[in-house]
């Protein structure tokens, strides 16, 4: 069947080159499971058995198991005959569906969204561009994939839900309305701003969450708000942004500590955008999204307790939260509640030592790890470097190996060494009723037992990046120039340092987007 | 400007900052923030998720295209084929209904439809594939929806087609595409991070992307697990997986594949008359039914005779709206159903035209509307009814009752009335080759070889060509 280019005006596209190898169609990466299936069908019986075998005792597994081995077979008269019926209704619906207002937006929407002029920049791949909402997800995986992005406090990671966004939607607009410097860093305030309000909705988001995982509520919003902005969209095309966006918010945490919470932040970003840009178009939705409906539930589906309260109207001065309250900045990739554990380890890690003259894990009988409850980040012996990045325990005992915790230490190399194995085999972990799982009040303590019996104790309240103690300049340059620069030459990583020093002077935001 | 609403008052914020308002701190620490998120985001650009997902995204660079639904003048990327076909499916609100409460169909046919275009030729899926893939989508809609009580109710928090629907589009593609178990597990709690709408947008211009984002996200989902990403392998089992979205759950496992028994043999859908929510279903069927006892078929409703209508049905809130402002709100307006048909005798398709919705007559009718909401009519689909009392100004008082209208899984559409629905639908994007075309490949699914044929039809090509592939005895 031939394809018809969607932009039939536009010259013939590329195909990219990733790496060196050629794609013949992006879509290879699917073809080979249908020839896996072909194969499978083959050997039916060897199929059956590898499956019941493989099993495992879970709801998932069992779904999984089942969309995999069902068969045509299975099918019974009445199914058959039931959806078919469905079908056909279906697509009769879906047909007469296509000639009412609303399909007509979002069809403008998607084929002004895919034009092959791809314009938005990828995070280290110079030369490739995406659509803007592609580019901004991509980024905002990149910002998320190793836990190294910042905290604020109530919790979320509220730039890697903005930035994308705003960096994608700069490229976007024609070189006659390019926002400047200015406009781009009010934008990503309003993101910021809009995320911190949404959480004070809410007595349950000031602690460290269980149900939804914060950047793809509040940052869904967030993304929506600052990307309105950036578009100059009028009063009302703000209001349908931050509704549509509602619709596209909201993940469960447990895909925390898996390889899927990148994903997170790339859709608030990219989902944010989106919204911002269904809204341009004319796209309406609930005027009272944000408001408390009894029976009708808005944003407040995501939250137990909520409480909505009216933004103070700007006159002349608007207190922005981040004025009262900074973010925290990461000095390792992982969880941020790892930071605290790792600056106690690593202070008893000196006192053991001055104690002995030298760090001999021999000498430990026990390492007792102090710490608020938090199920996701409480793993014993992680298997992946995103459960790692998700464990007290291996954090404490890396840092009490190692001293510290760095970009290496989430490695294959670094994760299974023997020495680590041994010292997580002796640790105990307590929760003090003291200890809230709250990234303002939280500490962290480690205690090493010793065969001889004493005691050694290192404790932490403000680790260094907190707000309370922010990372200096010199620190925060210094982490952005070690990472930069494993994608990024010299130069380049000096200039990006100098156009957001100057971000409020620069005449076309777009540059920095160009820049990465 | 005051504004009455927290909403509202956002959008005023947003709209009205500038930067003068920004301060000199505000200043130098969102820059030091941003500074931070670039260095992180270049430096995350090295890992394998990053790399899955760039992988990915380099879709849409791509000729690979499939059908937008009554149009063959251009294609969309699968993705956003398989968007804006969702869309159109929901966009009147017209499409099926299932119990426990969702549009199971709208969330995982465009993506199949979408996904089967983009595979290479050699690889075609046969009508059967099809059917298994569709199915598995619907079941594990239904299952999903069993595993918490409140999902047996019309719903007030998160609009099912946005929870299950997703699911049900991961676990529908991830069929067709043949993924092994890890990487349909892979698929399920990937989805899940894309799971859940809240049903403030419901009656509003918006609702119909809840089921155009649930096939499209499921379809990426399934995509990415494709290439190889995982998620939380217990994404089922937990609280704080699927379970985040609902108050009670108690997840279960299906029936074992020795034989196994789908939800759709015992419990069928209901398909829907005219394009409105479910319940204004059983308020037209009643009212349709007291009309004939004020006047002949073909007469005009005598209004000024009317005091006061009542109409009886359970306490579902965002159905509930006395004056309808768009066509959005008139689809999920009790009142409007009662009054409509009360003026017209039935509710069709035109009933939701701007004309129709402003008239005077209507207006008038909808003044003397109530509801009422009697204890023992449950927010339920299963058990809902509906009943009407009309009073005339003479004292005299008209009463019908509904509890299962034509279409409802307990009195499905006859093969001829469903046909007849499809025809309406269809001949006014399609030709009636095209119409007739897909009439007969659906019929026929299970033998047709190639379901290419299909997106073929719907693009709204008209060839003999086309009809000669279907390959049927």
């Amino acid at each position: 069947m031939k394809h018809i280019s969607l932009m039939h005006e536009l010259p013939a596209m590329k195909i990219l080159q990733l790496s060196g190898s050629k794609l013949s169609s992006p879509y290879h990466f699917l073809r080979s499971q249908k020839v896996l299936a072909a194969s499978r069908q083959v050997h039916k019986i060897s199929a059956q058995v590898l499956e019941s075998s493989a099993a495992e005792e879970t709801v998932t597994s069992s779904f999984a198991s089942f969309i995999h081995g069902v068969r045509p077979e299975h099918l019974s008269e009445v199914v058959r005959h039931r959806s078919k019926r469905m079908i056909l209704d279906s697509i009769g619906v879906g047909l007469v569906g296509s000639t009412t207002r609303v399909f007509n937006i979002a069809l403008r929407y998607c084929q002004q969204l895919y034009a092959s002029n791809a314009v938005s920049s990828v995070y280290g791949r110079k030369g490739l561009k995406l659509s803007p909402a592609l580019a901004a997800f991509a980024n905002g995986v990149a910002a998320h994939s190793m836990d190294f992005d910042d905290t604020w406090h109530p919790a979320t990671h509220p730039s890697g839900a903005v930035l994308p966004a705003l960096l994608a939607a700069s490229q976007m607009l024609p070189p006659s309305s390019k926002p400047n410097g200015l406009d781009f860093l009010l934008a990503f305030n309003v993101g910021i701003e809009v995320q911190g309000r949404l959480m004070r909705f809410s007595t349950e988001a000031h602690n460290i969450p269980k149900r939804f995982h914060p950047p793809s509520v509040v940052g869904t919003m967030g993304s929506a708000a600052a990307t309105a902005k950036l578009l100059s969209l009028n009063v009302t095309q703000c209001a349908h942004a931050l509704a549509i966006a509602a619709s596209l918010a909201g993940a469960p945490m447990a895909n925390a500590a898996t390889q899927a919470k990148p994903l997170h932040i790339g859709n608030a970003t990219r989902l944010g955008l989106e919204a911002a840009l269904l809204a341009a178009r004319g796209m309406e939705a609930s005027p009272l999204i944000l408001d408390d409906i009894p029976g009708c539930s808005g944003f407040s589906a995501f939250y137990g307790d909520y409480q909505p309260k009216l933004l103070p109207l700007p006159a002349n001065s608007h207190e922005f939260l981040l004025e009262k309250q900074d973010v925290a900045f990461k000095r390792f990739p992982a969880h941020l509640g790892m930071h605290w554990i790792v600056d106690a380890a690593a202070s008893v890690r000196n006192l053991l030592i001055n104690y002995s003259g030298s760090f001999s894990p021999s000498l430990i009988r026990a390492i007792l790890l102090r710490i608020p409850v938090s199920k996701y980040i409480n793993r014993p012996f992680p298997e992946s470097e995103h459960q790692a990045r998700h464990s007290f325990q291996f954090n404490a005992c890396t840092a009490l190996l190692d001293g510290e915790v760095g970009l290496n230490s989430f490695t294959d190399g670094c994760l299974h060494r023997q020495e680590l194995t041994e010292l997580l085999d002796k640790v105990l972990v307590e929760h003090p009723e003291d200890n809230v799982a709250n990234f303002d009040k939280m500490y962290g303590e480690v205690a090493l037992v010793l065969e001889n019996g004493d005691v050694l104790t290192g404790r932490c309240d403000t680790f260094y990046g907190h707000w309370r103690k922010p990372l200096s300049r010199e620190s925060l340059l210094k982490k952005f120039q070690s990472n930069a620069s494993h994608v990024l030459p010299e130069d380049k990583v000096n200039s990006i340092i100098t156009t957001v020093d100057n971000l409020e002077n620069l005449p076309d935001s777009s540059q920095l987007a160009s820049s990465l | 400007m005051w504004a009455k609403t927290v909403t509202e008052n956002f959008a005023n914020v947003i709209h009205g900052l500038n930067a003068s308002h920004l301060t000199d701190l505000v200043i130098q620490r969102s820059k030091r923030m941003i500074l931070d998120t670039l260095g992180v985001g270049l430096l995350g650009t090295s890992t394998d998720v990053f790399h899955k997902v760039t992988q990915y995204s380099k879709i849409y660079h791509s000729d690979a295209s499939s059908t937008v639904w009554g149009h063959s003048d251009f294609r969309l990327p699968p993705l956003y084929a398989a968007f804006v076909n969702g869309i159109a499916v929901h966009s009147m609100d017209f499409d099926d209904t299932w119990h426990p409460a969702t549009h199971p169909s709208g969330a995982v046919l465009p993506a199949l439809f979408a996904l089967s275009e983009v595979l290479p030729q050699k690889q075609k899926f046969s009508g059967l594939d099809m059917l298994l893939a569709f199915n598995v989508g619907i079941e594990v809609q239904g299952r999903l929806m069993h595993f918490s009580n409140e999902a047996s109710n019309v719903p007030k928090r998160f609009h099912p087609p946005t929870v299950v629907g997703t699911m049900g589009s991961a676990a529908a593609t991830a069929k067709l595409l043949a993924l092994d178990q890890f990487k349909c597990k892979a698929a399920l709690a990937v989805a899940a991070s894309y799971a859940g709408a809240p049903m403030a947008n419901a009656a509003t211009q918006t609702k119909p992307l809840h089921i155009g984002n649930a096939a499209r996200h499921g379809l990426e989902a399934a995509c990415l697990a494709s290439l190889g990403l995982q998620g939380n392998k217990q994404i089922l089992d937990m609280e704080s997986g699927l379970g985040a979205f609902y108050t009670d759950y108690t997840p279960r496992f299906l029936p074992t594949l020795q034989s196994y028994s789908w939800l759709l043999d015992q419990q069928d859908v209901a398909i829907k008359r005219f394009p409105a929510h479910l319940g204004t279903h059983w308020v037209a069927d009643a009212v349709s039914s007291l009309r004939k006892h004020l006047v002949e078929s073909d007469e005009p409703v005598p209004i000024s005779r009317i005091k006061k209508i009542v109409v009886k049905v359970p306490d579902v809130r965002y159905v509930n709206r006395p004056f309808p402002n768009s066509e959005h709100e008139a689809r999920h307006s009790f009142q409007f159903a009662a009054c409509t048909a009360l003026l017209d005798g039935s509710i069709s398709v035109q009933s939701f035209s701007e004309q129709n919705i402003s008239r005077p007559e209507l207006k008038e009718l909808l003044s003397k509307t109530k509801l009422e909401h009697p204890a023992d009519n449950k927010p339920s689909f299963e058990n809902l009814y509906c009943e009407v009392n009309v009073t005339l100004q003479d004292g005299e008082v008209f009463c019908e009752h509904c509890d299962t209208f034509y279409g409802h899984w307990r009195k499905p559409l006859s093969t001829d009335d469903l046909k007849k629905k499809f025809h309406s639908n269809a001949s006014s994007v399609l030709s009636v080759e095209a119409t007739e075309g897909i009439i007969e490949t659906v019929e026929n699914l299970e033998k047709v070889e190639d379901c290419s044929v299909l997106s073929a039809f719907l693009k709204g090509t008209q060839s003999t060509k086309v009809l000669s592939k279907m390959c049927l005895p």
